[in-house]
């Protein structure tokens, strides 16, 4: 009975493609050769993933130095916002200004949210961005191309809800998890190593 | 020696007890597939749908519930397919819907809003009433397996053990 049940999990669970932790460098923020490496898989329409905004900014201070951060685009299917956003950051990427944009979003989120994406623009405009480059952007395929990517490395790796963290490959899902089991997890890691 | 039985009826099988074996397939089968869409994602997974009832304090411990329960679900699924131990099976399936049933109806009376109930894992995600229709209806059908015991197609009646 045991076996019957490990063989339908084993079936559910199919082959899965491994893990890559690698975006552009622009979503990539912190020491290369940092010891903890945190992978943030977000949705910038979801509420929960606003909520992991300041966990995140004091694990980056707490740790300031040893964390390398890497964000991956995961936008659901049940915010239809989060994908147009994603791209408007992606392009805000292209010019240098990645981690400024996700500020702009998560801070703004419940306008553009509900003014259907009306803002991204703007948001372009109040950081300094080439409009023009910026607009163009936004039509280019190679850019929902790269969220696309994100999409489906979360998929591979079993990604469900937003916001997951993946700290030095473990997973943690939702802010509770990140902070309540997450930190013990960086400072293990710190004490004794990866 | 004298039987009560009737000639063509099974040793040990009753009047009704195709409804109990029914019972017993239906509520092993929605255990199974519930315990393999939960077993088959990360227990972090299962363990933030827990979070979201706000019954367990201890982030450690509800890691612990998401990452057995989903195996206790299963197994109890495939005992009463089975046939196997079905009165223990059964009377564990009835205790998991009564809890479930409580959890859900805990949320409602606290006003909190379940984004997902966690039920079916990755797949089904039915609402917190829909839950609670299929909890009612599945405790239902643990008390008839209980009730009827393995009287039919059984591991427990092939083996003639004394849990029927």
């Amino acid at each position: 009975m045991a076996l019957a049940a490990a063989v339908t999990v084993l079936a559910a669970r199919g082959g899965r493609a491994p893990y890559e932790p690698s975006a552009p460098a622009y979503r990539q923020k912190g020491p290369a050769n940092a010891p903890i490496v945190i992978v943030e898989f977000s949705d910038f329409q979801c509420p929960a993933c606003r909520f992991a905004v300041e966990p995140m900014r004091r694990i980056e201070a707490l740790y300031q130095g040893r964390v390398h951060v890497i964000f991956k685009h995961f936008p659901l299917r049940s915010h239809p916002q989060a994908k147009p956003a994603a791209i408007a950051a992606e392009c805000a990427g292209r010019q240098g200004r990645f981690w400024d944009y996700y500020d702009k979003l998560y801070e703004n989120q419940a306008d553009w949210a509900k003014a259907d994406g009306v803002g991204f623009a703007s948001y372009a405009k109040a950081l300094g961005l080439d409009e023009a480059a910026f607009s163009a952007c936004l039509r280019d395929p190679a850019a929902a191309a790269v969220v696309a990517r994100d999409v489906k490395d979360g998929d591979d790796h079993w990604v469900v809800s937003t916001p997951t963290f993946f700290i030095n490959g473990r997973r943690f899902s939702g802010t509770r998890q990140l902070t309540e089991r997450g930190i013990p997890w960086i400072d293990k890691i710190l004490r004794t190593g990866p | 020696m004298d039987r009560q039985d009737s000639p063509d009826r099974p040793i040990g099988a009753a009047p009704g007890s195709w409804a109990g074996l029914l019972a017993r397939l239906v509520l092993g089968l929605v255990f199974v597939a519930s315990g393999t869409m939960k077993a088959s994602a990360p227990a972090e997974e299962f363990a933030l749908v827990i979070e979201y009832y706000r019954l367990v304090p201890s982030a450690d411990l509800i890691l612990i519930i998401a990452a057995f329960l989903p195996w206790f679900e299963l197994l109890t699924g495939y005992a009463l397919i089975l046939g196997f131990l079905v009165r223990p099976a059964a009377l564990a399936a009835g205790a998991m819907n009564l809890v479930f049933i409580l959890a859900i109806l805990s949320t409602k009376a606290r006003g909190l809003e379940l984004p997902n109930c966690g039920c079916f894992g990755w797949g089904l995600h039915p609402t917190p009433n829909q839950t609670l229709a299929l909890d009612f209806f599945l405790a239902a059908a643990a008390v008839q397996a209980f009730r009827k015991g393995a009287v039919r197609l059984s591991l427990d009646n092939w083996r003639g053990a004394g849990y029927n």
